[in-house]
């Protein structure tokens, strides 16, 4: 592979230790997407966590941001390779939203407006490790970053934090998601470097 | 309007596809499986997340979906593409 | 007469030359050993590596006719771009990078092709169709052909004297941010009226070809379907924000 002579790309210099193998930190914010950006308004909105539970359950909007939230930074790794450090949100921890709900599913089909899936082990959702985040940097979370609200979940690659997410679906079994079902890691660990199938 | 900014051309997605498929494929003409419509696969709108996506430019749904990884493209193809593949 | 086969691999090619061609733009001449030819139109993905492996990629319109004997890519500096501004300010003779190509068949004209030929370009959306351009001078071919061209300023209008030579081509401007002294042209962003007048009209059948940013090619498609040109002989080729 041929090097570039004097190209360096737009990367940021940083502690290695906060950056998993085969990232590069960026301080821009990439967009990348599955399809086009969906405009539900926001009195059509609601989320709900429905599946393998006793009872369904749903809030509007207004209910949803009525609920108890945390402002926290953390960082963000993407399979595409950036990196973000120390970014800012605000939203409710999926601990919240998943208070009361019985449910027998051990994993989670976490669904947007539009055809866009992820699945996550519920155990990663829980202990404060997930969010439905709805503001970025202090800002009401921008359409294009998956806004109004998307799921956050950090400790994964990025694309398990699914974009304009809707709800949450327990499951019994684990079902591969859009990008899983299609040559992605099941799991995702940026920290082992969980990409793709064959990792 | 503001997604508009979000979508290539599927002729954005030319080179990969001749390293996929071994042949130049933006003028395939594909029928979607949920409209009916027939459009060239280089007028298809091409989504970039982790992989890359193409979807029918009348109806939005999923044309093709391509990862990939160090040893091999992971390829799903909807719909019916008619190709003709140079032979040798 | 079908598409030559196209390699499928990233192959290293090293820079010839580059030679500036506005303030913010430059075209790289590349050495490529065994180049199996392309089609006016077409473009390579470009990938540069660093040097501690890291990777960017790219895609470029081949702005050579597929006459000439070296192969060539205009490129436009982004200011914020990660890959354009190192290709027009930094690259120099005997640089090496990779590219894969020629790619594109849908985005393609050959005189075989015939005309009239509409080309609409919206700033550096110029480089492949001035490749058709070349290549039809090339081919001393007679086909009808207009270039409808939108810059922000004189300053920013890539290949202004080759255009200013070619007199069998209808060359038009519009220049949308600010103009010379005594400008007589086009000075605001394409429009259907625009387009109407730089002709050639819906029942000549013409050929159209349009590429830019995605918004203006959205605009210039539309204004054209609104005059009456059938989608399908509307070709477009859309830059986005999306890494191209």
């Amino acid at each position: 592979m041929p090097i570039s002579r004097g190209f360096r790309g737009r990367r940021a210099e940083v502690d290695p230790s906060r950056v998993p193998p085969g990232q590069y930190v960026v301080t821009d914010f990439p967009v990348l997407s599955a399809g086009p950006t969906p405009h539900t308004p926001l009195d059509e909105w609601s989320f709900t966590i429905s599946g393998a539970v006793d009872e369904p359950v749903s809030w509007t909007w207004e209910e949803l941001l009525a609920l108890p939230s945390e402002t926290f930074t953390v960082d963000i790794h993407c399979v595409t390779k950036w990196s973000k450090l120390d970014t800012s949100w605000t939203g409710v921890s999926v601990d919240t939203l998943l208070e009361g709900v019985t449910t027998e599913g051990d994993y989670v089909t976490a669904w947007s407006d539009g055809d866009y899936t992820t699945n996550i082990p519920l155990e990663d959702l829980t202990g404060g490790r997930a969010w439905v985040a709805h503001t970025f940097d202090g800002e009401p979370l921008e359409a294009e970053h998956g806004g109004p609200a998307r799921l956050l979940v950090p400790h994964l690659y990025f694309w398990k934090s699914a974009k304009w997410v809707r709800g949450l679906t327990l499951t019994v079994d684990d079902e591969p998601g859009f990008w899983e079902a299609a040559g992605y890691h099941n799991y995702g660990d940026p920290w082992k470097e969980q990409r793709y199938w064959s990792d | 309007m503001s997604d508009e900014a979000r979508w290539l051309d599927g002729n954005g997605l030319a080179g990969t596809l001749v390293e996929v498929f071994g042949a130049e494929m933006t003028a395939v003409r594909r029928r979607c499986q949920s409209c009916g419509e027939r459009h060239a696969i280089g007028s298809h709108r091409l989504y970039r997340g982790a992989g890359e996506v193409l979807r029918c430019p009348n109806c939005g749904d999923l044309a093709l979906r391509i990862a990939a990884l160090p040893d091999r493209h992971v390829v799903e193809v909807r719909g019916t593409w008619r190709m003709a593949l140079p032979r040798d | 007469m079908s598409l030559p086969r196209a390699p499928i691999r990233w192959r290293t090619v090293r820079v010839g030359e580059v030679v500036a061609e506005t303030a913010q733009a430059a075209t790289i001449v590349l050495d490529v050993p065994d180049w199996p030819g392309h089609a006016a139109g077409q473009h390579v993905d470009v990938r540069l590596t660093a040097d501690d492996g890291y990777q960017a990629q790219r895609s470029y319109s081949i702005a050579s006719a597929p006459e000439d004997a070296r192969l060539a890519l205009t490129v436009e500096r982004i200011d914020d771009g990660e890959v354009s501004p190192y290709l027009v300010d930094e690259v120099r003779a005997g640089d090496e990078f990779e590219i894969r190509g020629p790619v594109g068949g849908h985005f393609t004209w050959r005189v075989a092709d015939g005309g009239p030929l509409l080309l609409v370009a919206g700033g550096s959306g110029l480089v492949p169709l001035m490749a058709m351009l070349r290549h039809r001078a090339a081919q001393d071919s007679d086909v009808e052909a207009r270039l409808l061209l939108s810059a922000r300023s004189a300053d920013d209008v890539l290949y202004r004297a080759e255009l200013d030579r070619l007199d069998d081509v209808a060359v038009h401007y519009t220049l949308t941010r600010s103009r010379p002294e005594g400008w007589t042209g086009y000075d605001r962003r394409v429009d259907a009226e625009m387009l109407a007048e730089v002709g050639p009209a819906p029942s000549a059948h013409p050929l159209v070809f349009v590429c830019g940013p995605t918004a203006f090619v959205e605009t210039v498609a539309d204004g054209l379907v609104a005059l009456g040109h059938p989608p399908d002989t509307i070709h477009t080729e859309r830059f986005g924000p999306t890494g191209s």
